[in-house]
Order: C-alpha cells, then sequence, then structure tokens
C-alpha cells in the first residue's frame, strides 16, 4: 500500500469515528452512505498534496460537521420527545463519554496545576523539585481515578434507570 | 369540516410549509431530472450553483432525511446503470408531493424577485 492509499484509509477512519458524534439513529442510517460520499471527495481534494488544501479539506470537514450535528441532535432530542428519553439517546452516543474524559482530564490537570502551586519552591536539590511535581502529578491522576469512578457508577445507574439493553456505547 | 374552515383560501404548498432551505431547494433540483445518489446530488449542487452551495456530506444527508420524513423524496429501487454502479449507493427520486414543493418554492422566488425588480433601488441600478 503506497502512501497516498494509507493516508486515505487514515482519513477515512478518523471521519467514521467523527460520525458517531452524531445521534445514533441518524448514524445507523446514512453512517455508511455519509463515509462513501467522504470516501469519493476525499481524493479530488488532495490529489496534489499541498499542505494548506488538506488543511482546507479538513476545517470544511469540521464545519459541515459542526453546522448538521446540532441540527440533528435537536431533531433527535425532539423525536424522543422529553428529557427522559432523550438522556438515553445522549447516553447512547459518545458525545457522554467524551464530555466525561475531557472534564476528567480537566480536572486531573487543575488539581496537578493547584497541588504543584501549594508546595513551596526554591527547592535546593533538584531532587525535591521532582518529587514534588511528581506527587502534584499524582494528586491529579487521583482525583481523575476517584471522578472517573463516580462517573462510571453515575453512567451505569443513568443506563438501569433508562432500562437500556446491549451495549451502553455503540461502537 | 366547518364552513367558516372551507371558506378560507387554499395555502399555496411553499406558504404551508415556510420558504425551503437553499439546502433542500437545490437537492430538490437535482432530483428534478432523474433519480441520483448521495455523492451525484452533492456535485450536481455545485454545478446548478456555480459553486455557491457545496454540501458535505453532514449537509446533505441532514437535509435528505428532514425531506425523506417529509416525503418530499423516497429511496429509489431502481439502478440507472447497475453494472456500472456500486451497489452500496443508495438513490433518492423526486416524489410528487416534492415536485409540488419545488414548482411552489420557484414561483415564491420569482415573484419575490419581480417585486425586487420594481424597487426604484433595482430600477436605477439597471438603469446605470
Amino acid at each position: 500500500m503506497n502512501d497516498c492509499a494509507r493516508n486515505a484509509e487514515t482519513s477515512g477512519r478518523f471521519y467514521r469515528l467523527l460520525l458517531f458524534l452524531y445521534p445514533p439513529d441518524f448514524r445507523t442510517r446514512f453512517g455508511r452512505e455519509m463515509v462513501q460520499v467522504w470516501q469519493d471527495v476525499f481524493p479530488l481534494e488532495r490529489t496534489d498534496g499541498i499542505l494548506w488544501k488538506r488543511l482546507a479539506f479538513w476545517l470544511r470537514t469540521f464545519e459541515d460537521l459542526g453546522r448538521s450535528l446540532f441540527g440533528e441532535w435537536r431533531q433527535a432530542v425532539a423525536r424522543n420527545g422529553g428529557i427522559g428519553p432523550s438522556v438515553a439517546t445522549l447516553a447512547e452516543s459518545v458525545v457522554v463519554p467524551l464530555a466525561i474524559c475531557g472534564s476528567l482530564t480537566l480536572a486531573g490537570f487543575t488539581v496537578a496545576v493547584l497541588t504543584r502551586r501549594a508546595i513551596p519552591r526554591g527547592f535546593t536539590s533538584p531532587g525535591l523539585e521532582w518529587q514534588s511535581t511528581i506527587a502534584a502529578l499524582e494528586t491529579g491522576a487521583v482525583v481523575m481515578v476517584g471522578l472517573g469512578i463516580a462517573g462510571a457508577l453515575g453512567a451505569y445507574l443513568l443506563a438501569r434507570r433508562c432500562r437500556t439493553t446491549g451495549l451502553w456505547i455503540k461502537l | 369540516m366547518g364552513e367558516k374552515e372551507r371558506s378560507k383560501p387554499t395555502k399555496h404548498l411553499s406558504e404551508a410549509r415556510g420558504p425551503l432551505t437553499p439546502a433542500v431547494f437545490y437537492i430538490l433540483v437535482a432530483l428534478a431530472d432523474g433519480d441520483r445518489h448521495g455523492y451525484a446530488i452533492m456535485q450536481e449542487v455545485s454545478k446548478r450553483s456555480g459553486g455557491a452551495v457545496r454540501l458535505g456530506p453532514g449537509t446533505l444527508y441532514g437535509a435528505i432525511s428532514r425531506m425523506l420524513r417529509d416525503c418530499l423524496i423516497e429511496e429509489s429501487e431502481e439502478r440507472p446503470d447497475p453494472e456500472m454502479d456500486d451497489s452500496r449507493r443508495r438513490y433518492y427520486r423526486l416524489t410528487e408531493q416534492g415536485g409540488r414543493a419545488l414548482a411552489a418554492e420557484a414561483n415564491r422566488l420569482r415573484d419575490l424577485a419581480r417585486v425586487a425588480q420594481s424597487t426604484r433601488a433595482v430600477r436605477k441600478l439597471r438603469q446605470a
């Protein structure tokens, strides 16, 4: 497989992952066709391999994604008619896990920075300086794991409450 | 149906639905000449709009989803050229209701253009 084909395949795989941001019903119905269309367009847009053209293509892809995502989710929520089922629909998608991971990373990072700041500066030994940084990172990681367990428990309870069966995240 | 309701003038289809979005309008135009699959619709829209309207897969299939729900288009079982074609593609065709919506929107745009042409500002620009 040459570089061009490998690049197309990797990009296609990434685009498939992006489609997980759409509501499950929409993704199931149109996902394959969207990938097909995207694969038709991709070689035409980047044949010359100029970096800025490739960037422009990806920017257009994200713009298209951003523009259509909101509408599709709004319709999915409206179709389900109510906050209960809409929560279940949201939970089925990758949107919630992504939001949870993002929040956890942010929380862990914030805690690490705050902990590092709380440790007095001016160590004479570089070893002690390192130890304090590692301690800060460990605290951040502990917070992330703690929040992660709490989040997973919450998600499990939510899934049970919504009576979802099968895989929670439909991959 | 009451007498009062019956005496009401029948609304034009585009009035009842409201103006069509540019994406929906162009997709209807693209399908007016025959059945097409997603990529062909995308190309036709770009060609017909002189490159001004470029639909991405998300916008295209979002519009198609709504149009299927509103029965403006339907999935076509026939494949124009099965030998030359990828079987994974789905073809779409205009429904009778879609044709009526397209005609109504075209009339609405024509009337709108006529109103705009009759304004003093536009007349002045055309004379200049």
